[in-house]
């Protein structure tokens, strides 16, 4: 006996979820039916299904009234990520679209690059559209639910689809190994992750997060919450590269392709951070008093690590990776300090929340520049590859330093007042030390944000003329990040409130 | 009395297979071993009363999935001479001692829990009936969303394992 009422109420809950996973379906077929032209039909279909769910996601947000629904939750914290991950999937569709054709290799996906029309009209790899799809199909169940185990099986498909993705520039010996990596080292976070799920439910019987305020804990299984805690948070600790377990992030970010570094260093980052003030919320409930030691511990290491790591990097991925563990570190920063006597207070989260949605586009961004660097079939993303770019690719340069600017957080960028939401609630709560030594590794984060603009400006000519013509459908992707990031740093006000909306939705 | 003996019998039979199976260095005799935890862990959920849980252990993992284990190890075409057990090393030293510790760490912990006797369980539990009505009804979206990760993870090997 099925229950309509049941199906139908679901089916207006996860609207975007449905219609994404329909669409990632219809990719598979397109790619399947028409393998000459897949690549570029896959590509509209895709971006076209991923701009629908967009907007019932946004409907969604606005029409306000929440559905209560088994095991999916469809509150406002989930509707400002379900959107905030979409505009992520949107943004890595356009800067992958033309990263093979670039690179003239043949794309794992579709046919080899000279054979389909003059003079190398390759579209993107269909099946990279595919699986972007399902990667942001189980991010949003990352977060969108709040049984766990629901939670679990989203994060694998996310990480699955993101292995592959990492892999998928077969013909690079770098590509593979950090495909490998990320697997491996994936693969035993997520069993950490899992198994102290398992012990929580072995301790308070219960899945639900939204139910552990009514879980009895009895001193003889008291330790049980402690340990499940720890290995959870190890495997978040994976998931979102914070320091104790950031070896494997230099070197998958700079073997990956280097759209997908930037849909890493976003899309699993945003996923993650909103399951994890999901449970952070929930364990206010059991007697787990050390967490907020151990989270400002981690800031602390990730903060150091992240920044002083960065300075010695000579390649732009790897700097960026380490920039992306440091920008961890302020995001943890931002949560650790919602912390009162014990009790994790989540609408501290509003600052993170708007952090992350600045950081992804200047980080997306970022990485969008870093796709046309391209020289000899070959990645150009050394320093040294930068030089002169400020007079052979004015507009490129410029577009690259507004984004180095902003991850700085200098304003009038994104990056200043996302900083600066973190930091005043950090004064405003009285962690005053961490606070400043956020300040402090902002004012050392300056020496490797500015060297790429040291490069571009004041290093000469360039011996010749790096990376390939910008794509249409990466000027796209730059001219939006480049606009968000203005208009969010001088203007975030609206943004903030969105957030604020978001945050109170966590209890 | 005779379930703890069972339960005793079965969970010893599979901590002394996997032992074994982690101190081969043939791989072959190792898929074996694991063959044999896994008939005991699924003697184990007949003893929680889940017995569909159990026939898909026996079906799925000691057949299926152990099958897919020989063949890889057949492809991988090991020689002999690199059947040899690992050196012991500081670091490898520290990793086991770390495991025991935590290992020692729980079982410590475990012991304490005084054993509290659960309610019985209703009529009909863990058969195929119960099981499947569950699975389309209230668990009705992480079946289906595990659908999608299978889909994902055949696209994935597709992708990786295609021809260029």
């Amino acid at each position: 006996m099925i229950d309509l009422q049941y199906l139908i109420s679901l089916f207006h809950a996860g609207l975007p979820i449905w219609i994404l996973t329909g669409t990632g379906l219809v990719c598979l077929l397109t790619d399947g039916l028409w393998p000459k032209k897949g690549g570029t039909a896959v590509f509209i279909v895709g971006f076209l299904g991923m701009a629908v769910a967009l907007f019932f996601a946004f409907r969604q947000w606005l029409s306000g009234e929440t559905i209560a629904q088994d095991l999916l939750v469809s509150d406002k914290a989930t509707r400002f990520f379900v959107i905030l991950v979409i505009f992520i999937g949107l943004l890595h569709l356009l800067n992958s679209a033309s990263y093979f054709r670039l690179l003239g290799k043949v794309s794992a996906g579709g046919s080899p690059a000279g054979r389909l029309g003059p003079a190398g009209r390759l579209g993107p790899a269909g099946d990279m559209v595919t699986l972007t799809l399902f990667a942001v199909v189980g991010m949003i169940f990352l977060f969108a639910s709040d049984h766990l185990i629901v939670n679990f099986i989203g994060l694998e498909t996310m990480s699955l689809a993101v292995y592959v993705m990492v892999g998928f520039n077969r013909r690079d010996v770098r590509s593979g190994e950090a495909a490998m990596k990320y697997y491996v080292m994936g693969s035993v976070a997520s069993a950490l992750l899992l198994y102290g799920i398992v012990l929580l439910y072995g301790a308070v019987g219960e899945f639900r997060l939204s139910e552990f305020h009514k879980v009895a804990i009895f001193p003889d299984t008291a330790f049980l919450p402690r340990i499940a805690v720890v290995l959870m948070l190890g495997g978040f600790f994976f998931k979102l590269a914070l320091v104790p377990f950031h070896f494997w992030v230099p070197d998958v970010y700079e073997g990956a392709p280097t759209p997908v570094t930037g849909f890493m260093a976003t899309g699993v980052k945003v996923a993650a951070f909103a399951l994890f003030i999901r449970v952070l919320t929930a364990l206010n409930y059991l007697p787990t008093a050390v967490v907020s030691q151990v989270l400002q511990i981690c800031v602390i290491l990730t903060l150091l690590v992240g920044n002083l790591a960065a300075i010695v990097q000579d390649n732009v991925k790897r700097m960026l990776a380490y920039s992306s563990i440091s920008h961890a570190g302020y995001l943890l920063l931002g949560l650790s300090v919602g912390y009162q006597s014990g009790k994790f207070d989540p609408s501290v989260s509003s600052a993170v929340l708007f952090y992350l949605a600045g950081y992804s586009c200047m980080t997306l961004g970022a990485f969008a520049v870093l796709s046309v660097m391209v020289d000899e079939k070959r990645e150009a993303t050394q320093f040294a590859d930068l030089t002169g770019l400020g007079y052979s690719r004015p507009v490129l340069a410029a577009v690259f330093s507004l984004f180095m600017i902003s991850l700085l957080g200098v304003p009038p960028t994104v990056g200043f007042a996302a900083k600066y939401g973190i930091f005043s609630f950090a004064v405003k709560n009285g962690f005053i030390g961490l606070a400043v030594l956020g300040m402090i590794t902002t004012v050392i984060s300056a020496y490797y944000y500015l060297r790429p603009l040291v490069m571009m400006y004041f290093c000469g000519a360039p011996e010749k003329v790096k990376g390939g013509e910008i794509p249409f459908p990466l000027m796209l992707s730059l001219v939006f990040c480049a606009v968000a990031v203005i208009l969010l740093g001088i203007w975030p006000l609206p943004y903030i409130d969105m957030a604020q909306k978001a945050a109170t939705a966590f209890k | 009395m005779s379930e703890i003996f069972l339960f005793y019998l079965f969970g010893g039979l599979s901590v002394l297979m996997t032992l074994l199976m982690i101190f081969q260095t043939n791989p072959v005799a190792s898929a074996i071993y694991l063959v044999g935890a896994f008939f005991g862990l699924a003697a184990l959920y007949v003893l929680l009363s889940a017995p569909f849980v159990a026939v898909l252990q026996v079906l799925v993992y000691a057949g299926a999935i152990m099958v897919l284990f020989t063949f890889v190890i057949m492809l991988l075409n090991i020689r002999k001479e690199e059947l040899v057990y690992d050196r012991v090393t500081w670091r490898k030293t520290a990793v086991v001692l770390t495991a025991l510790f935590f290992a020692g760490f729980l079982i410590w912990h475990f012991l304490k829990i005084p054993v509290v006797p659960f309610a019985p369980v209703e009529e009909g539990f863990g058969e195929v009936h119960k099981v499947g009505r569950l699975m389309f009804s209230k668990y009705l979206i992480p079946f289906e969303l595990t659908s999608v990760l299978l889909l994902v993870a055949i696209i994935g090997a597709l992708v990786l394992g295609k021809k260029e």
